[in-house]
Parts: C-alpha cells; structure tokens; sequence
C-alpha cells in the first residue's frame, strides 16, 4: 500500500510539474518578454509597445485587430499646412481649455501622438501636452511649409515601420511598404526626411524624428562713420552703430531674446574675444523671430559728435543662437583718432629704390606710399597727395596723385599715379617700374671740408662736415649761400632752418645736410628750407627722418605721444631723400581737408614745397667733372612734363 | 556587203559544271541575304547602351533613402534617372520605386503603366495596390483607380476595419466623378 501510494504521489508530483512548464510556456507565448531592441527602438519605444503608457499591444500578427490612428478620410484631403494643423486640432477635439476633452478616443490619440512626436517628446507625456504645445507645433508646421520643407503628396517608402492604435495608445509595428504620405524634410539636412504621415489612416510611417525648425543666428554690429562704414572715426564726427542678426537656417526662428549694450573707453581698446560684458543696455527688438535666411535689424544707436581720446564699443548677444545652444556675441568698437596728413606741392614722390652700390644698381625695395584721403570724388580727394606724380615699387594708398590739377589734365586720384592703373578702392596705383635708387650722396663728400659748427646760423658757404652724430642748431641761409653738411652719424635739428630773403637766378641759396645716419627733427621746428638726405649705413639700418623727436632718439610708441606732443605743422620747403620717412606730426586731421585748400593754407600736417630753385641751384656736389660747383652751361625741359 | 549571223541561243542542257556552279550562287546569296537580316535584327535588337555604370549603384533601403534625398532636394528627375540606371531596375522591388518616382514627378500615367504591368506579373500588395489607384485617380482613370481600390480593399486584412472603411471611402469618392 505504501508503494502505491508513493508511486501516486510521484505522478501527481510529475503531472503538477508538466501543467506548470506549460502554463509558464504559455504565458510566455501569450506575453513574450520585451526585446532588448527592434527596429522600433529608435522612435523611442520597442515595437508593440505604446508610446503613451508603454503597455504591450499584442504583437504580431500586423494589422490583426488593431486600428489606424485616425478614422477615415483620416488625411486624405489635407493638402498644406492650414488644412493640416485644422484636421489634427479637430481630431484633438479644439483643445479646449488646453486639455483633449476625449483623451481616450481613437482619433485624439493619434493626433496626440503625431502632435508629440513630432515636437520630438519623450514617450510616456501625457496627451494633453499635444493641446498645450498645440501652437508650437503648429508653427513649425506652418514655418516648415513656409520653407518647402513638407511634400504633403508624396509616395514616400516607409522602410520597415509603421504604427498602429489600440485606441487609447499608439505603437509601433514593423512594416514594409509605400504609401502616398506627408513627409516633412529636415531644415538642417533638406534631403534628409524627418517625419511622414500615412494620408489615409494618419499613420506615422518610418524612422520618425522631431520635425521642429531650426536656427542659426549670428550677431553682427556695424559701424558708420559720417554714413560710411568705418571703425576709426576722427573727433566730431557721428557715428551710428546697426545691431542686426542673421538666420542663415532655413526655417524661421522661435522667439529668441538678445541684447545689446554700449561700453566707451578712454584712449585706445582692441574689442576683445570673447566680447566684453556690461556696459548700459542699449534697447532692442527681442525677443523676436528672426527670418530665415535673412538679416533683421534688432537695434541701432547714434553718437553725435566723437570725443577725443575714446574708443566706442557696443556689443550684442543672442540666446538661444541655435535650438537649445549657446549664446553668441560680438563686439564692435570704433576708435576716435587724428588722421594728419601729408601734402607735397611742386614736386614728385618716389619710393622703392635702396642707396646705390654702383652706380644705377641698387637693392629693391618695395615700398609703398600710405596716408590718409577723403577718398571720395565729391570731396576732390581731399587729403594726403601730391600736385604732380607719385611712383612707388610697393601700393599708394590713400596718396592722391594730380592734386590741383588743372582741368583737362590728369584726374585725380591716380592720374600720375604709376603705374597707370584705375583706382581700385583706397590703392590709387604702385607696382612700378625698378627701383630707383638713391645717390651715394655721401660718397661724393669732397676731400676737404670744414668742422660743423653748433648751428645753422653759424655756416657760411662751403662745404661743413662731423665725424660722428650731431645735434643742429637752426639758422638763416642767406641769399647766394651754397651751404653743405657732411655728418656721419645721426643728424638732431633743433631750430628752423630758413631762406631768408629774396634772391634771383644767379644768387640761389642752397642748404644741404647729408647724413650717413638719421635725422631726427625737434617738435618745436617748423620749417626746413633746403635738401636734407638721409642714408642708410652699410648694413641697411639708419637712414630715417623722423619729422617729430624730442631728442636725437627714435620716438616711443606711447599713447598720446605724439597727438599731445607733435600739433605743430612742419614745413619743408626743398626735399627729403631717406631711406625711411617717419610723419608724426599730428596738426589737424584729414576731416579738416579741402580740395579747395592750396599750399598757402593747408591743414596738412607736413607740407612740401619743391621748386625750380632747388634743382637749378643743384649742380654735382663735387668739381670732379672739371666743372666748377654751380655752374650750368644750360637747361632745358624735357617730357614728359607732369 | 554580205552580212553574217551568229547562232547564240543553243538549245542544250547545261553542262555539269554550270549546275553546280549556279548551286553555290543561289547557296551564296541565301547566306548573304540571311547575314543581312540577322544584323537588321541584331541592330533592332541589341541590348541598349549600360546606363547602370553611369549612376552610383545602390541595393535595397539604400536605394530608398537614395531616392528620398532626392525628392528632398524636389529633384523628382534626379530619382527616375538614378532609379532606372540601376542594374536592378527589372526587379519589382526597384520597379514598384520607379513607379513611385513618376507619380511624385507628376507622370502618373506612367506610374499607373508600371503598376499595371507589375500587376499583370504578380498581385500587387494591398499596399501598392492602393498607390495604383491613387495614380490613376491623378491620372483622372476614374474607373482603373476603382479597380484598384478594390483589390486593395480585398488584399488588405479583412479585420483592419479601419482600413476597409478608407478604401470604402476613396471607392465612394471616385464613383462621384464617373
């Protein structure tokens, strides 16, 4: 008996067991366990699984009993973006309030779950948010459309996934097939699609991403100067800053907020980067839409009249410059400066050529020749330039060339500007020619001369010389003086050095210093009559003038050196041969120019006036011609004649 | 002057060198005659230039996503020459994508064509079947697009309610325009 019983008791045991495996077998067929992943994953949610409350639907078999998201027509007839954002908010039920009124209706939750998808929500948001983003969402429908962005007829190939509602929740099930759909494209990426809709059943189809607009601001603020563009403005002048931002993206903006602000410094600023904060807020237009692929204009501000000695700096920031990125800047700042310049009268300008190492061979040096002009036609080019011509192996910028030009004649700005090239911008010519050197002036110093004194006033005619550097005394030249200097060293002058006087053809005076170093001229003179040459030593250094120095001393760079130091005009009435021309002195600016304006009462800055006088009195420095020092059998002009 | 005459036409049977010799003349222009025609026919017949070696070759959803890029770009033009220069192009998949391109293009005539042709192959799926008819709707073929609507509605799952009843309504619409 007890056998028997154990032996039942063994089989209910095994038979307990049996039924058990396959219950569990059967529930797990009934409910498999969810996949690691599918092809649904990347919308967000594995498939069979709702997007709402992430319950299983029932798998496969597709399209068994489940429904279309939204009951026929569905979106049959929509064919823009009004009849698409009115179809879905009638599905929602007009979101009164900002709720759906029947969130567990079929059509609702379709159109729930296309409004949230497409503003790319997490899975599991409540429906209701499709009604409180409604306008969002709409927005970008319409900015999208806006933007050629949705087909909303296209037979699109939906790749392998599709949705399908269980009334009251969506999910997604895999899929093959093509459908006629709207298919919204990717503003970043326009060939990329982003979002399709089934048009007959309201089924999103595909891999889905947000379908949201995007942006891309980049502030800017400009400057004008007198209504021309410019960072560099000269004291009294108005400035006027814009304030814009441009949207290179292909969809307009969301609202975006920015701001500006106005900064002024003392003295000179470089606007930093990243751009400075601060400053007193300067009042803008945002937040705002900015327009695709466009430039709006958020703000501009006016100053009136420049003051001395100030940069103005205005800033602007965006935020968001891009969908949920960071904040972009830029800083503009314009500079108060005094633009002085130069003017020669009488004569030419030439640059390029180094001192000779034989005779017409020298090293090239392409120089070019820059200043400030008006640089415009209306104002005659006022400004930096010259009467007759200008060549230069490097550019002439801002160097006006024909000057007072009589009419008919060579036009300014680049008439006798060699080469012969139109004025493009502010270059008015350069590039010509080879290099024309300059004389080994101190090579021809004669055998005998004599000892320097302290000063001009002191020198007779003759021939004067010094061994090593110099500081030069002004003085009068008196008519028939033919005075020259010799220094091999640096050359400082102190005083005017005057012509004074009247005198004919047979009693021209002539002064001339030639320096085998630099000449540094004091910031008190303020006329030099005569030639003054400065050359270079052997090894290329030296053979600067320096037209403002307070010493026998390359001048430092420092602020306000040489505005506050250096307001004196200098005149030279003669020539200058150097190596390098230093123009410091700051009297008046170019604002002060006038075509009007002749040599007589100039604004500029340094002035120079050659003449017949100079180079008829210019015989060779030495007798080694047989001839004796001026002494001219004849002259003649020759052309060209500028 | 006393003229002569000459005999030319005898009344003999040709020899038998002569009956051979015309033998291979008759054989020769028989070859030659056939040579002609089958070059004719070869000319007609030949297979047509490779465009597939002039477009980038895809395979499968590559090829679709291919093709979306261009109806991104509204180069509708660009995706019927990149479909048709497949080598695959007489395979239905890449046909029924063909098909898809001319209608998306606005050629629904030809779209339809295709359908139609791929249909007479092998029954179109529900779904394909569905786009026939949407393309000869467009094509104002009113009573085809019925037709096609139809088999949609009879291919598509018969428990998809929801599905019949959008067939049920595009077939009531069309009616309307008969």
């Amino acid at each position: 008996m007890i056998g028997v019983g154990r032996h039942r008791r063994l089989f209910g045991l095994a038979t307990l067991g049996i039924i058990t495996f396959g219950v569990t077998l059967f529930a797990l067929a009934l409910h498999p366990q969810k996949a690691a992943a599918d092809i649904c994953t990347p919308n967000g949610r594995d498939c069979y699984y709702g997007y709402f409350f992430n319950g299983y639907d029932g798998g496969p078999p597709a399209n068994g009993t489940r429904h279309n998201l939204l009951t026929a027509p569905a979106l049959l007839n929509v064919n823009n973006g009004f009849e698409l954002v009115q179809n879905i908010k009638g599905q929602l039920g007009g979101c009164p309030g900002g709720n759906i009124p029947n969130p567990n209706s079929q059509n609702s939750t379709g159109a729930a779950f296309i409004v949230l998808t497409m503003l790319g929500v997490t899975p599991g948001t409540n429906k209701n948010v499709a009604c409180q983003r409604f306008d969002e969402w709409a927005g970008n429908v319409y900015n999208l459309e806006a933007s050629g962005l949705i087909n909303f007829n296209q037979v699109y190939n939906f790749g392998g996934i599709n949705t399908r509602s269980t009334i009251t929740d969506v999910a997604y099930y895999p899929n093959n097939g093509a459908a006629a759909s709207i298919v919204f494209y990717n503003p970043a990426n326009p060939s990329q699609p982003t979002y399709a809709i089934k048009k007959d059943c309201g089924n999103p189809v595909g891999r889905l991403l947000a379908a949201n607009v995007t942006w891309d601001l980049t502030p800017d603020v400009q400057s004008k100067v007198n209504g021309v563009t410019a960072d560099t403005a000269e004291v009294g002048d108005s400035i006027t800053f814009t304030f814009t931002v441009r949207n290179t993206a292909l969809t307009d903006s969301h609202q975006v907020d920015c701001s500006a602000a106005s900064i002024n410094h003392s003295g000179y600023f470089k606007a930093p980067t990243p751009p400075e904060s601060g400053g007193s807020a300067v009042g803008t237009s945002c937040p705002r839409s900015f327009g695709r692929n466009s430039t709006t204009t958020v703000a501009s501000q006016s100053v009136g009249s420049a003051a001395a000695n100030t940069t103005y700096c205005r800033t602007l920031t965006v935020d968001q410059a891009t969908p949920g990125g960071a904040p972009r800047s830029t800083e503009k700042c314009v500079t108060v400066v005094s633009k002085p310049y130069i003017q020669v009268y009488g004569g030419d300008v030439s640059t390029g050529g180094d001192v000779e190492s034989s005779p017409g061979t020298c090293t090239s040096n392409p120089s070019a020749i820059v200043s400030w002009n008006q640089n415009t036609a209306a104002s005659g080019y006022a400004g930096a330039g010259v009467q007759y011509a200008a060549q230069a192996l490097g550019v002439i910028k801002e160097f006006a060339t024909a000057q007072k030009s009589p009419t008919a004649g060579a036009a300014s700005p680049s008439g006798l500007a060699f080469a012969n090239t139109t004025a493009t911008g502010n270059k008015y010519g350069g590039a010509f020619g080879s290099p024309k050197c300059i004389k080994d002036y101190y090579g021809q110093k004669p055998a005998t001369t004599t000892p320097m004194p302290g000063s001009v006033s002191s020198m007779t005619t003759g021939n004067f010389s010094a061994t090593s550097s110099v500081s030069l005394g002004g003085g009068n030249i008196n008519p028939g003086q033919k005075t020259t200097v010799f220094v091999d060293g640096d050359v400082y002058i102190t005083g005017n050095i005057t012509y004074t006087g009247s005198w004919s053809y047979n009693n021209i005076p002539l002064f001339q210093i030639v320096a085998r170093g630099n000449i540094y001229i004091d910031r008190s003179v303020t006329q030099l009559d005569g030639v003054y040459i400065a050359q270079p030593w052997a090894d290329l250094s030296h053979g600067y003038v320096y037209t403002c120095t307070t010493g026998a001393a390359a001048p430092t760079l420092a602020a306000g050196a040489f505005y506050n130091s250096c307001t004196t005009p200098l005149k030279v009435n003669g020539s200058l041969v150097t190596r390098s021309l230093q123009l410091l002195r700051t009297s008046n600016s170019l604002h002060d120019a006038s075509s009007a304006q002749n040599r007589s009462n100039t604004k500029a800055a340094e002035i120079f006036n050659y003449g017949p006088g100079f180079w008829i009195t210019q015989p060779d420095l030495t007798t080694t011609n047989g001839g004796e020092v001026d002494n001219y059998d004849a002259i003649t002009s020759l052309p060209p004649v500028l | 002057m006393k003229k002569t005459t000459t005999t030319v036409i005898q009344d003999e049977r040709p020899q038998r060198w002569y009956r051979k010799r015309n033998v291979l003349i008759d054989a020769t222009v028989i070859i030659a005659v056939v040579l002609i025609i089958a070059v004719i026919w070869w000319v007609g017949h030949r297979p047509k230039a490779d465009t597939a070696a002039k477009v980038p070759q895809y395979s499968g959803q590559v090829l679709v996503e291919e093709v979306n890029k261009k109806y991104g770009n509204h180069d509708y033009l660009g995706a019927i020459h990149l479909i048709e220069g497949q080598k695959t192009i007489s395979q239905t998949d890449t046909q029924l994508l063909l098909a898809g391109a001319y209608a998306n293009a606005g050629n629904n005539q030809k779209a339809l064509e295709i359908y139609e042709k791929q249909e007479a192959k092998k029954p179109l799926s529900e779904s394909y079947a569905a786009l026939a008819a949407t393309a000869a709707s467009q094509a104002k073929q009113y009573q085809k697009a019925i037709d096609f609507f139809q088999k949609a509605k009879q291919r598509a799952p018969q428990a998809n309610t929801d599905q019949i009843a959008v067939y049920d309504y595009q077939i009531q619409e069309l009616q309307k325009k008969l």
